[in-house]
């Protein structure tokens, strides 16, 4: 957003948010929301999964054909910001290829991504790549002490680092857990507890389920709450993951890097699978093996 | 192993002993049975129920013996025979002629102890004193003995076979009778002529008499009755006694049950018997609305017209009664016929009897309310051994009882598929042995799909992948067939609820940790299973893996996990949690969705990003104000109108949580008063709208196709022209249309943008 004002000048905080509705070739409505300004239109083609090649191809070329009216505007050009441009379906990717330079004069295109290593070569080679580390957590205090500063509250410094710590690097996250803690406690005791997010807690107890009691009986409890989880749009993957990092700190070194190869096992046939609970209840299933063997030193059989 | 069965054999034993108790075989879970467990304090019915295989199954073969070598000889199983296999040895006492019962009685000869027996029928062997084998001596059994010479064992034989001649005899009378008619009738019209060898046995020996009917007696007796009472009841103007099974007061009758056993036949019978002509219609005529409205004169004063050339051949007139064969097969064909039927049935002045196989079929609607409901069941095995006996005699064929009762359980008490299978096996041979017909029913069964909790119960069976288990591959992943979308998620709703027979034969700890892990190589399998499943439903269409998918879904983890399931309580085979949650979670997604594309506007997180982070923040500043006993509905609302939310989404946010946040302990507590105040505050005021929903953009393929190309080519002019129309815009606001180049499909979104910036520019400058 900076970089666009900087381009442009302060029309880009000016956001609309537009509702289109494209018809794919078989008939099927969708629906994808499109946020611009008169300078940038911002689009997540991943939304709509499969289909997001079709949004690519009609959004993009209909920006391609209409320049900058404007005639005192600061660039001739119209900014595409592409978010999740890592969930693109290749042939998503594929379609943008020639795309993004053929329209060249009258539009940019800014992919942001997680990850690079699902964008295809043609499209990287094509791209200049900004990588953006991740804040580092003493810089993430300090800009949460200055928020502290802004709202007129203190804020210790322990709590600031530990919140930076907790946070992994997520500022947003980081923000938004100083803004609950605040509303809960506006004190801020040095004992006060980092407060976790409703799913995270619930996870946290899930894995300690898996760890205390790896049966099958255990396991049918297990996917009850997993179910829960699902339902109220948690990621699967997120869960196999904060679920892993929670039971590996439960569980004997010697069982961990076993632990570690089937997470990345099951997330990867998370991937490609369709139904991601049978992976994920695959992956609970093997840690209660694995931890249930160590347990009563039985050796693996077969 | 039908329960009630009884062979023509009887033991030689005529101790005043009560009869056994009519007790379940082993393999069924009954309450009875499991209160059995009473004597034997270390016995655990459920343990009984799981127990596993034979050991060293194959290490012994059951010798050849004399046909008929047992037969006389009551037999008794117990336990697991560990190295022939209980199965086989239960089929090889039959096949020698033994009657084989689930309980030991005072009748029983022998009772074959294996191990592990059950602990009831130990004790009866101790308190009746019976004679017991293990399954070195049941072998010895069949290799030594000759028949049994048994006098009032051959004087049983002898009654039966009498009887069969006399049924036999009495058949041949009535035929001949029917056949001097038939002569005598033959020179009025050329119909029925047809000599009896050339009629399908099912035809010959069709019933032909009330008593002949095998089964279904109290049916057949109340269509009778309802026929005789139908002239009275029409009289009287179908008066309703407001019972339940009331089919006095109905003009129809609607017949149903499983193909074969009779109903037609009974139908036709009980009309002659009442002194109706039948007339059936059936499948192979046109039943069309129209011909059936056209036709079948609604006040039945005459249906002649009907039949056209044939009405001297079929008189009609009042003492008709319509039989309305094969309901369920009206095709397309047919269309309205069932409608123009029932319109026809309220007002029918002949009684009208419909007959069809599955009265669930929504076909057969219409008929519910009208007509009177019979049931017509699969009759016993006993019920029509003897009438089958007879048939044999008449077309001189030996076989022997045993071998009829396996045709008659194999073709599921389906009477003309066992007549007609005969009739077939009479073109090769006039006798046949046990395996003969057991192929033979093999050959003939039929296919029918079974419900998947049938088949979660059979392929999770103890004894499914056990060393006795008969069954092969194909036929388990057939199980998958019967139908393949639900089946693999059953198996993954129930997998773990199985207590696994492979886990069961070590220590307590030892099971357990063996338990996990064929849980897990179970979940394994699943895993396997829903990556083939992607192939097979994803882009690539690649059907041909569904056997694989029928391996890896259903058939492995089953071969890790059998070992039945108990059949109460939380273990019951319960229905996939799985589709109802998919299309929870789908439809939450959606909604979270929308909460995000509202919230864009102020807030740049993507989805899983307000859900996790933004959703714990927002949550007490939502709903906490409105649990206070002096709810501030303001802030709520302004919060609402600063994310640009509508009150919708606030009823979506509210059970997004988890945990915590869970519905239950959260939005429960709101007191029903702050809620309708903040309802009846929010609906009072206005708020901003987001967006509101854009215009259907409908490129057809057409366009889309012969745009693409065009537009690559000349997209350098396209460029300019498009700013000069732009422009034209501006000024005349209309007929964009007209200009072909601006592209037609997008015309709505287009001109809304144009206008937008244009007027934006003027702002600006």
């Amino acid at each position: 957003m900076a970089t666009l004002r900087e381009l442009f000048g302060p029309g880009v905080e000016k956001l609309k948010i537009d509702q289109r509705v494209f018809l794919t070739p078989s008939n099927r409505k969708l629906d994808v929301n499109i946020v611009q300004s008169n300078y940038h239109i911002e689009i997540t083609p991943s939304d709509v999964g499969q289909y997001d090649r079709l949004i690519i191809q009609d959004i993009l070329k209909e920006i391609a054909q209409t320049q900058q009216v404007d005639a005192n505007a600061k660039q001739r050009f119209k900014v595409v910001i592409i978010n999740e441009a890592d969930q693109l379906s290749r042939d998503a990717q594929a379609a943008l290829r020639r795309t993004m330079e053929k329209y060249m004069s009258n539009l940019r295109i800014i992919l942001c991504a997680q990850t690079t290593s699902k964008i295809i070569a043609p499209i990287r080679s094509r791209c200049l790549l900004v990588r953006i580390p991740a804040p580092l957590p003493p810089q993430m205090s300090t800009v949460l002490t200055q928020v502290a500063k802004k709202e007129k509250f203190q804020l210790p410094e322990d709590v600031a680092k530990q919140i930076g710590k907790e946070s992994t690097g997520n500022l947003r996250k980081a923000l938004l857990v100083l803004e609950a803690m605040r509303m809960q406690s506006p004190s801020f005791d040095s004992n006060v507890q980092i407060a976790k997010p409703d799913w995270q807690s619930y996870t946290i107890q899930v894995a300690k389920e898996i760890t205390s009691d790896p049966s099958p009986d255990g396991l049918l409890k297990v996917r009850g709450k997993i179910y829960e989880l699902i339902t109220h749009c948690i990621p699967p993957t997120l869960i196999l993951k904060t679920l892993l990092d929670v039971i590996l700190t439960m569980v004997d070194d010697s069982i961990r890097a076993d632990l570690i190869y089937w997470a990345a096992f099951y997330e990867h046939r998370m991937r490609k699978g369709s139904k991601q609970i049978f992976h994920l209840e695959a992956f609970i299933a093997k840690v209660m093996s694995i931890h249930k063997a160590f347990m009563c030193g039985f050796e693996d059989f077969e | 192993m039908a329960p009630k069965r009884k062979t023509v054999v009887i033991s030689d034993s005529d101790e005043d002993v009560p009869p056994p108790k009519q007790k379940n075989s082993p393999q069924k879970k009954s309450k009875s049975s499991a209160s059995s467990s009473a004597p034997a304090s270390s016995f655990s019915y459920k343990d009984y129920l799981q127990r596993p295989g034979p050991e060293s199954l194959g290490s012994k073969s059951i010798p050849e013996g004399a046909p008929g070598c047992l037969s006389g000889l009551t037999l008794v199983f117990t336990g697991e025979l560990d190295n022939v296999g209980r199965d086989s040895a239960v089929e090889a006492a039959k096949r020698y002629g033994a009657k084989v019962t689930a309980a030991p009685s005072g009748k029983t000869s022998y009772v074959i102890l294996g191990r592990e027996p059950g602990p009831k029928k130990l004790q009866t062997i101790q308190d009746k004193g019976l004679k017991t084998l293990d399954e070195d001596g049941f072998c010895n059994l069949i290799a030594t003995t000759s028949p049994s010479q048994d006098p009032s064992y051959l004087n049983k034989v002898k009654k039966d076979e009498a009887k069969v001649k006399k049924d036999a005899e009495e058949m041949e009378a009535i035929e001949k009778e029917q056949k001097a008619k038939d002569k005598r009738s033959s020179k009025a019209s050329s119909f029925e002529s047809t000599s009896p060898n050339s009629q399908l046995w099912t035809v010959k020996y069709a019933p032909t008499q009330l008593k002949d009917i095998c089964g279904n007696k109290g049916q057949v007796e109340k269509i009778l009755n309802w026929l005789q009472n139908w002239q009275h009841q029409l009289q009287a103007g179908f008066p309703s006694d407001n019972s339940k099974n009331d089919i006095k007061s109905k003009r129809a009758l609607l017949v149903h049950g499983a193909p074969g056993i009779g109903k037609t036949t009974a139908a036709h019978l009980a009309a002659k018997i009442a002194g109706f002509s039948p007339l059936e219609l059936n499948a192979s005529d046109v039943r069309s609305k129209k011909l059936i409205e056209n036709t079948t004169n609604i006040d039945n004063t005459s249906i002649d017209s009907f039949f056209g050339s044939n009405s001297e051949t079929h008189p009609l007139n009042h003492s008709t009664c319509l039989i309305f064969d094969e309901c369920d097969g009206m095709s397309s064909g047919d269309r309205g016929g069932v409608g123009a039927m029932n319109t026809l049935i309220r007002k029918t002045r002949i009684p009208i009897i419909c007959i069809c196989n599955d009265k669930a079929n929504p076909k057969m609607r219409p008929f519910q309310s009208t007509c009177g409901d019979i049931v017509f069941r699969r009759p016993e095995a006993t019920q029509v051994r003897s009438r089958i006996m007879s048939i044999l005699h008449r077309e001189k064929m030996k076989l022997d009882p045993v071998v009829v009762d396996q045709l008659v359980s194999g073709s599921q008490s389906d009477i003309r598929q066992v007549i007609n299978m005969i009739s077939t096996w009479k073109l090769l041979s006039s006798s046949m042995n046990f395996d003969q017909g057991k192929e033979l029913v093999q050959q003939n069964q039929k296919f029918t799909i079974q419900t998947p909790w049938t088949v979660m119960s059979n392929l999770f069976s103890p004894h499914m992948f056990g060393a006795t288990s008969t069954s092969t591959l194909g036929s388990k992943a057939d199980y998958y067939f019967h139908d393949h979308s639900l089946i693999p998620l059953f198996v993954q709703e129930n997998y773990v609820k199985c207590n696994p027979a492979k886990a069961r034969d070590s220590n307590n700890e030892k099971a357990e940790f063996k338990r996990m892990k064929y849980a897990s190589k179970a979940a394994d399998a699943i895993s396997d299973g829903d990556l083939v499943d992607s192939m097979i439903h994803g882009s690539q269409q690649q059907w041909g893996l569904m056997p694989l998918h029928a391996m890896n879904s259903t058939v492995r983890p089953a071969s890790f996990m059998y070992g039945g399931f108990k059949s109460f309580g939380r273990d019951t085979i319960s229905f996939p949690m799985w589709l109802g949650q998919y299309s929870k979670t789908n439809k939450n997604i959606r909604a979270l969705g929308e909460i995000q594309a509202k919230m864009r506007v102020k807030v740049s997180g993507d989805r899983d990003e307000i859900r996790q982070y933004y959703y714990p923040t927002l949550w007490p500043r939502m709903f906490n104000p409105l649990t206070e006993s002096v709810p501030d509905i303001d802030s709520v609302i302004n919060l609402l109108d600063n994310y640009m939310l509508s009150k919708d989404d606030f009823d979506v946010m509210s059970e997004l949580g988890v945990g915590d946040l869970a519905l239950e302990k959260t939005v429960k507590c709101i007191p029903t008063k702050n809620k309708t105040a903040f309802t009846r505050n929010y609906n009072n005021r206005d708020h901003p709208i987001a967006f509101s929903r854009g215009q259907v953009i409908k490129p057809s393929a057409a366009q889309i196709k012969a745009e693409v190309p065009d537009h690559e080519d000349v997209l350098d002019d396209e460029d300019d022209n498009v700013v000069d129309v732009k422009e034209e815009e501006d000024d005349e606001n209309d007929d964009v249309t007209a200009d072909k180049l601006v592209k037609q499909p997008k015309k709505p979104a287009a001109s809304k943008r144009g206008k937008a910036s244009a007027s934006r520019g003027k702002g600006s400058k």
